[in-house]
């Protein structure tokens, strides 16, 4: 085909040249192109997929036919332990657990800043607990959890390829700069991005948990025991506390959307990001926070802040010498520390972004 | 004049590895408003990156520009919906579709949604709107990049290097939009360092070499000020033409077989020969081109060889 291709009706029909759109509108437009990038639906069948994988486990685990198989072992491995519990003497049983108890006092004295310790020296002749070998009703609010928290890093990361991707590939077509051309104040260019990446990876984070929770509701009916089966009811998680800790994970997630696109907005290049993060994950989280100041740097790094973020804090392990010599001893880092953390980081990261994106050429 | 784009003093220095090019040196320029401005220098002589700073794309390290009389890119949001612009290859989202693409863009600058179908009608792609980007060939790409300017209907349309690589068919099309959306009172800039492409289709024009002016006007004035103005000879014996001529004291150079003589007045030449026995089967007046008056442009400024670079799309002294 050949010819003009413009002629003076090509102009629009409405003689109101447009004069931009809103923040919020830009937004909604790097929703709808997130929404429509391959990316985004690889991301969704890995969810999917996870979910699914983790919800058939457990039900796998609490069918009637394998708790009822559970019961029958535990019940021969009780009626052993009795057996042999009754061979002993009873003040051979004292000595054993005075020595233990010594050994609990040892431990606890030098912890001084950790956890508390607890041997369970009072209960090392008793019969192990039904629970102990996984004999307790499906209950829905412990599968969902057991789902997300497994799954907090996983959909973590895709969150994160998710952000990053979107903002890189950008880069990569060269469509960032025919972007700017559109709309050329850059820090709302930015800013919309970074706010649409936060909110997929709030998008994924909700889908994980929304289909953990369905998943868990369907194993608990579907498994529900009879009544012939002696099974404890599973511990019950308060409710708040439950969806306190699923909505952490949410926010989590959501945060792994918003620093992969800060990367990708520094970066540029959605492989020098992956590149980043695996290097950053094996490097310095694995190995320079576990090797280094004894294992007391890691309350500066992000998986201990993470942990503690969604798990109402957490503790890490670090070396702890005196005059008897070094032992790794259990250390607590709080919830209050965690989110401060990952706000100050957040901000930092963001406002790095959002700085390099307004001065740097885009070619 | 009035004037759509004005740069003044115009500087970019890129660091590279410890190295510094000057990629624009200072250069002052005017675009009048309305009609097809040309943007000629050879590659690398900066058009790109003057286009680019006109853009916000890349920050000018000194100097000032102006777009309708708005300094960029300081004040470039409040002109942003008056231009539309396709810098080097058109760039989109290789996975969408044309619509898709469009539909974005739209959305970015408050476009209804149904200009996003009359722009793909405009530029013939109504038909090819849910392909993929990444399917369509070089020539549908440019038309797309051209229905995404139009989404704004802008007053100042910036094309560079808008032919590359394109058939001859998808050259003719490009041309032609540019000569309509300047019969229609856009200003359209257009950056080239094809000199006959340039000069078919612009008004003015602007000459730039090493990142700085070299001139500036109509083209038919450039043409006319290169001061190259020349008749191809043909005659039997060109080497007794040639004593001949020179005698007379016409300026000529030889081309093979031919003579490039020197006037503004081709009847003297026959004379001159006819009174020495010597009869011209071939009299052709060369036309004055782009690539001459460059050529004599920058004879003076050292570069010969920027001007290698240059492709002229037809012989030294071939008419167009």
């Amino acid at each position: 085909m050949s010819g003009t291709l413009l002629t003076p009706e090509s102009g629009p029909r409405t003689r109101v040249r447009p004069t931009g759109t809103s923040f919020v509108g830009l937004v909604g437009v790097e929703l709808r192109r997130l929404w429509w990038r391959r990316m985004a639906k690889v991301v969704l069948v890995a969810v999917v997929a996870f979910v699914g994988v983790s919800a058939y486990a457990a039900y796998q685990q609490t069918r009637p036919e394998a708790l009822a198989e559970r019961i029958e072992d535990y019940s021969s491995i009780v009626a052993e332990t009795t057996r042999q519990n009754a061979s002993i003497p009873a003040d051979e049983k004292a000595a054993q657990i005075e020595a233990c108890q010594r050994d609990e006092a040892a431990t606890g004295a030098d912890t001084s800043g950790g956890a508390p310790v607890d041997f369970r020296c009072e209960q090392m002749f008793d019969p192990p607990s039904p629970e102990s070998f996984g004999i307790v009703a499906a209950e829905r609010t412990a599968i969902t959890s057991s789902i997300v928290e497994s799954g907090l890093w996983i959909f973590g990361f895709l969150a994160f390829i998710l952000g990053a991707s979107f903002v890189a590939a950008e880069f990569a077509a060269g469509s960032m700069g025919n972007w700017l051309t559109f709309e050329p104040r850059r820090v709302r260019v930015g800013t919309s991005k970074l706010v649409a990446a936060g909110l997929g990876g709030l998008a994924v984070g909700g889908l994980g948990v929304g289909l953990a929770t369905l998943g868990a509701t369907l194993v608990t009916t579907v498994n529900r025991p009879g009544a012939d089966l002696p099974v404890a009811a599973a511990p019950i998680v308060p409710g708040d506390t439950a969806a306190q800790s699923l909505l952490r994970v949410v926010a989590i997630v959501g945060l792994g959307g918003l620093g992969g696109a800060v990367i990708g907005l520094l970066l540029r290049s959605t492989a020098g990001v992956i590149g980043l993060v695996v290097g950053w994950l094996v490097l310095v989280e694995a190995f320079v926070a576990s090797a280094f100041a004894e294992g007391r740097l890691q309350p500066w790094f992000l998986r201990t802040n993470i942990e503690g973020f969604v798990s109402d804090g957490t503790t890490y392990f670090a070396t702890r010498c005196g005059v008897d010599g070094c032992q790794t001893v259990s250390m607590p880092h709080s919830y209050t520390a965690s989110w401060i953390y990952l706000l100050v980081v957040t901000s930092l990261g963001v406002t790095a972004a959002l700085l390099a994106f307004r001065a740097r050429d885009v070619t | 004049m009035d004037v759509a784009v004005r740069t003044v003093n115009l500087r970019k220095t890129y660091l590279s590895r410890g190295s510094r090019r000057v990629a624009v040196g200072g250069l002052t320029m005017s675009v009048p408003h309305g009609g097809v401005h040309g943007f000629l220098g050879p590659n690398g002589s900066g058009k790109t990156t003057t286009i680019r700073m006109l853009l916000g794309l890349i920050r000018a390290d000194s100097g000032t520009a102006e777009v309708f009389g708005e300094e960029v890119p300081r004040r470039l949001p409040h002109v942003i919906d008056r231009v539309g612009a396709i810098v080097e290859s058109p760039k989109f989202f290789p996975t969408f579709t044309a619509r898709q693409n469009l539909a974005l863009l739209a959305g970015a600058i408050g476009s209804p949604a149904a200009r996003v179908d009359e722009v793909l009608e405009a530029t013939h792609l109504r038909d090819r709107g849910r392909d993929r980007y990444a399917g369509f060939s070089l020539g549908m790409k440019q038309r797309l990049a051209i229905a995404a300017t139009l989404l704004k209907d802008p007053d100042l349309l910036i094309f560079d290097e808008p032919t590359n690589g394109l058939d001859p068919a998808g050259i003719r099309e490009v041309r032609d939009t540019m000569r309509s959306l300047g019969a229609q009172g856009k200003t359209v800039l257009v950056s080239s360092h094809i000199l006959a492409e340039v000069e078919q289709v612009a008004d003015t024009v602007s000459i730039i070499g090493h990142g700085s002016l070299l001139a500036e006007g109509n083209v038919r004035d450039i043409l006319g000020g290169s001061g190259v103005s020349q008749v191809r000879v043909g005659v039997a014996s060109p080497d007794r033409a040639q004593q001949v001529l020179e005698a007379a004291g016409f300026a000529l150079t030889r081309d093979g077989q031919h003579l490039l003589v020197g006037t503004d007045d081709p009847s003297a030449i026959t004379r001159a020969l006819a009174g020495h026995g010597l009869y011209v089967a071939e009299l052709v007046p060369v036309r004055p081109d782009l690539e001459s008056a460059f050529l004599a442009l920058t004879a003076d400024e050292g570069l010969g060889s920027e001007s290698d670079r240059l492709a002229g799309g037809h012989a030294p002294g071939g008419a167009s």
